[in-house]
């Protein structure tokens, strides 16, 4: 039975419906709808959906981050000063319970959300269990809400992608679409845990897809916006972070925020360095060591949290006491310091939760560390300590996440003022150099490689070099040379027949013609003695130029500036010659 | 081909189906999710908020019991439960600032500034920290943000004591045209009633070197209060500086019978007196005893000078010794009593004599005490006209 004979049926039976009116409204309203769905193309049905993830995806953000917080209230209770007891028990038996889930309950949600996703787009054709998602919530408010030093952001950001997918699935979306789904709810879980849109688009863009193609960015942006605008509804529309006004009164300054760039590369390098060594090997050690590796991070943690006890969970509060100089830059450097431990301990033992939160704590440290001993050596910096801390975030966002546009707009957005946007950008950009020149491996596909998975690298796709069609011209001089001559040579490199093709130019420029000489062709029978061949440009990538040259071994190549200016002629063997000369994607 | 179409359509109908169903399920799901998401936010919420006042509650107290360290943690906590709470944030700025720590504060006042331009308490605290670290352009302009801001409560009173404060730091960094104009202002809204505040005012412009206005501010203080000890004592102080000694002596009289402990009242009081004492100059003298006045100046000048050339010998010395020999030649000549009884015309140069050689005295041996201090404010007011004397 339909559901348009259901309502029927339904209405019919209704003994007090008005005969002349309600039998018709239900399957009139049905009808319509379902002339209206049909004639929606998928594209739209798509950003559509955009939207509705947005919005589930920013309710499941609010009640995770509640979840972390009552977690919290509850298990570290509302003081300032915890009892030691609970600052080591409370991590040591979250970390129990979570290995039990982890192991046994939810075993795909180890690892980081980031890859996870990406896995989806390029591995899974979009499928992210709707069970990690349940898996993600619990485990990881357990383990931050218990003190485990990690943050809620990636976790957030799969659990919006797992929303997607299971939305994508539930409506029948082509495989084309489903798999681009999960970046739309990772931007829209990310955008809501940051209450910063643009960076979550950014983020998705420059790390999870890596491309910048018109549907699916529609379809991000409306998602994070839609996310964002459900989160305030609930948590409010402040900034994560408030940020006391400060001014960059002299360009002298900037030298200042180019150290703190130094200091935030070391620093990457250091954090990267600890999860490439001490990951693997805790991940090679007996299987039933997996159960007590996060007790035992969260017991060392807690003995940390005995001191320092700022260092447990994701640490916010912390971060807004940096930001308004609150701390001393010894008392911010053993913040710093403790940290990088914590998180490195929490992370590497399979704890579940993200890297984002700690390194916008170590960042805040680190840049308030240094912007106080600066100020002890040179009086006449105006920016405060505060200043350097939020600087400091972004530093060391675009060092150990090395995503560095995204670092400098998320400080922007969390922060709600401009006023930082040269230190942020020349200490974000000295930092993500440094961390590229001493971890060449980027911390997600690091942590892909480990997990077993070969991720396309979106930054190596964005460090490689393009082969372009001059690079394989083998000869560029041929305004100099008679053109005949430099198709002869070009066919004899393409190993075609010279008598079949002939070089002539249009008022649209120069082609290569080949005679029809098969009988049987159609082309011959309308009337045509020859084709010609497309043209090609000297600036146009090697990929490009193949697709255009489809099944053409000689094409013209031709100047932009003027296309009676033959450039010179491209064989197919010239496009291979090049491939093998200069190398490109080395997968290993 | 047609089973063919056949299955298509109702493949699609089928999607079409499925969706709907979908759509469905997400609309109900949402509506759930909005509903449940919502009480679970204002529970939270609610929690937080009974937190946090919980632990600002907990920080007055300590702040209150003089526990400044601990009240600084309660509302660090308050805040993390209330981070937005323009309130708490204010006080621990506060705690911050009394604690000694006007950085610290200072970031959450500059934020609240941002957030509220006008507000006169904020903009109060920060022209403090900034008065404390010496930044005298930024007191100033804090300073008259607060004047001229938003007070949520007694917005005159308030506007007052941020002026008053003004006032003070200006005259402590002595930049007296500034602090004079301030206290001018502040002086025409004070309320007649306040004696007190009339009395700290008259200190101001005292300090600011306005003794006028100084001694208008002590009257109306006086008016009001006539048992305020500060506006006695700084009444006679300002008629001191005046050369209005009859006044000072008055004004400081019924101060030193309020206050016997005050060691420079009663050392004002003294020179005053003598002052009075030993004018020659004073109207309704008689001519016995005008001369009778400048011998004992002659006699106490004399007495400076030996006892001044005996502690410094030297050059200057030798010429306070000659100058001691004229006068006690000319005192047993023609500036005896009797002779100066007759003769007041000597009256004058006797008494030159007796300012040159106190004069020296005072470059050689330092300021005097007493009667010498006398004749000097008596020379003071000798060759001054009287509006002139002012410091």
């Amino acid at each position: 039975m339909t559901s348009a004979s259901r309502a029927a049926g339904t209405s019919q039976e209704s003994p007090s419906a008005p005969a002349s009116i309600r039998p018709g409204i239900f399957p009139l309203l049905l009808a319509n709808w379902r002339r209206w769905t049909s004639a929606i193309s998928e594209d739209h049905i798509f950003l559509l959906l955009a939207i509705v993830i947005g919005i589930f995806a920013g309710l499941a953000v609010v009640l995770f981050r509640v979840a972390i917080d009552w977690t919290q209230l509850l298990v570290l209770g509302p003081a300032v000063h915890v009892s030691p007891w609970r600052v080591l028990l409370a991590p040591t038996i979250a970390g129990l319970i979570v290995a039990a889930l982890v192991i046994r309950v939810f075993p795909r949600v180890r690892g980081s959300g980031v890859n996870q996703t990406k896995a989806a787009v390029y591995i899974f054709d979009g499928y992210v269990p709707f069970s990690t998602v349940i898996g993600k919530f619990l485990t990881c408010a357990i383990a931050i809400g218990s003190g485990h030093s990690l943050g809620p952001e990636d976790p957030s950001l799969q659990i919006g992608a797992g929303i997607a997918s299971k939305l994508g699935r539930s409506l029948k979306l082509s495989r084309d679409k489903i798999r681009l789904i999960a970046p739309v709810g990772a931007a829209a879980g990310l955008a809501a845990a940051f209450n910063a849109p643009i960076s979550a688009v950014l983020f998705v863009i420059e790390e999870v897809i890596g491309n910048w193609s018109g549907g699916v960015l529609g379809a991000i942006v409306l998602a994070a916006v839609s996310s964002v605008v459900v989160m305030r509804q609930f948590l409010g529309t402040d900034a994560l972070f408030r940020i006391p006004p400060f001014h960059l009164e002299r360009p002298s300054e900037l030298l200042g925020y180019a150290v703190l760039g130094v200091v935030g590369g070391g620093a990457s390098v250091l954090l990267l360095q600890a999860i490439a060594i001490v990951r693997p090997r805790l991940q090679h050690l007996p299987r039933w060591t997996e159960y007590f590796q996060p007790a035992i991070a969260g017991l060392l943690i807690g003995f940390i949290g005995l001191r320092v006890p700022q260092v447990m969970g994701a640490g916010y509060p912390i971060i807004d006491w940096a930001l308004h100089d609150q701390f001393t830059w010894n008392m911010l450097l053993l913040l710093a310091g403790c940290k990088i431990v914590s998180t490195s301990l929490s992370f590497v033992s399979g704890t579940p939760g993200g890297m984002f939160a700690p390194t916008l704590f170590i960042g805040a440290m680190l840049g308030g560390a240094v912007g106080g001993v600066e100020h002890l050596f040179f009086h006449q910096i105006s920016g405060t300590v505060g200043a350097f801390a939020l600087v400091g975030m972004g530093t060391l966002f675009a060092g150990f996440l090395r995503v560095p546009i995204t670092s400098v707009f998320m400080v922007i957005e969390v922060s709600g003022s401009y006023a930082a946007i040269l230190p942020v950008m020349i200490s974000n950009t000295i930092a993500y150099l440094i961390s590229r020149q001493f971890q060449k491996t980027s911390l997600f596909d690091l942590l892909a490689r480990q997990e077993g998975m070969v991720l396309p690298s979106v930054e190596e796709q964005r460090e490689r070099v393009a082969l372009r069609v001059e690079d394989a011209l083998a000869n560029r001089d041929a305004g100099d040379v008679e053109p005949d001559v430099v198709l002869a040579e070009a066919l004899r490199r393409a190993g075609a027949q010279p008598e079949l093709y002939f070089l002539g130019c249009e008022p649209g420029g120069w082609r290569v013609y080949r005679k029809l000489v098969t009988q049987g062709d159609e082309k011959k029978r309308a009337g045509a003695s020859s084709e010609h061949s497309p043209f090609l440009y000297p600036d146009l990538s090697l990929e490009d130029a193949l697709q255009i040259m489809r099944d053409w071994p000689v094409v013209p190549v031709i100047s932009r500036a003027n296309s009676q200016i033959l450039v010179g002629v491209l064989a197919h063997t010239d496009v291979l010659r090049a491939y093998r000369e200069f190398g490109t994607l080395d997968p290993s | 081909m047609i089973v063919g179409m056949d299955t298509n359509r109702h493949r699609h109908s089928s999607a079409g189906q499925s969706r709907e169903a979908v759509l469905v399920i997400c609309a109900v799901l949402l509506v759930v999710l909005f509903s449940a998401t919502g009480f679970l936010t204002r529970a939270f919420h609610r929690k937080q908020a009974t937190l946090a006042a919980e632990w600002f509650a907990q920080g007055n107290s300590s702040l209150a019991a003089g526990a400044a360290r601990e009240a600084l943690d309660d509302y660090r906590r308050a805040l993390i439960f209330d981070p937005q709470n323009e309130n708490y944030q204010l006080h621990l700025a506060q705690a911050l600032a009394q604690l000694g720590q006007p950085d610290e504060g200072r970031a959450y006042l500059l934020n609240l500034l941002a957030e509220h331009p006008g507000d006169g308490e904020v903009n109060f605290e920060l022209a403090r920290l900034a008065a404390q670290s010496g930044d005298t352009a930024a007191a100033i302009r804090f300073y008259h943000g607060a004047i001229y801001g938003a007070w949520d409560q007694d917005p005159v009173g308030a506007q007052t004591r941020a002026r008053l404060e003004l006032s003070q730091f200006l005259v402590r960094h002595q930049d007296d045209t500034l602090a004079e104009a301030e206290l001018i202002s502040l002086a025409a809204n004070v309320p007649e009633h306040d004696d007190q505040m009339h009395a700290k005012v008259g200190d101001l412009f005292q300090s600011a070197g306005d003794l006028n206005r100084a001694h208008a501010e002590y009257r109306k203080a006086l008016t009001w209060a006539p048992d305020n000890l500060t506006a006695w004592i700084g009444a006679g102080m300002v008629s001191f500086k005046l050369g209005d000694y009859a006044e000072a002596v008055a004004d400081l009289d019924r101060a030193s019978r309020a206050d016997r402990e005050n060691q420079a009242v009663a050392a004002t009081l003294e020179t005053a007196g003598l002052v009075i004492a030993w004018d020659p100059f004073s109207e309704r003298l008689s001519p016995g005893e005008r001369a009778q006045r400048v011998g004992r100046a002659l006699a106490q000048a004399i007495h400076r000078a030996e006892e001044c050339s005996a502690a410094e010998p030297g050059q200057i010395a030798s010429g306070l010794e000659a100058l001691a020999t004229q006068a006690k030649s000319q005192q047993r000549s023609i500036w005896s009593e009797r002779s100066m009884t007759v003769h007041s015309d000597q009256v004058g140069p006797a008494m030159e004599l007796v300012f040159k050689i106190e004069d020296a005295a005072k470059q050689t041996c330092g300021e005097p005490a007493g009667a010498d201090a006398a004749l000097l404010l008596i020379e003071r007011k000798y060759r001054a006209p009287r509006e002139g004397i002012s410091e």
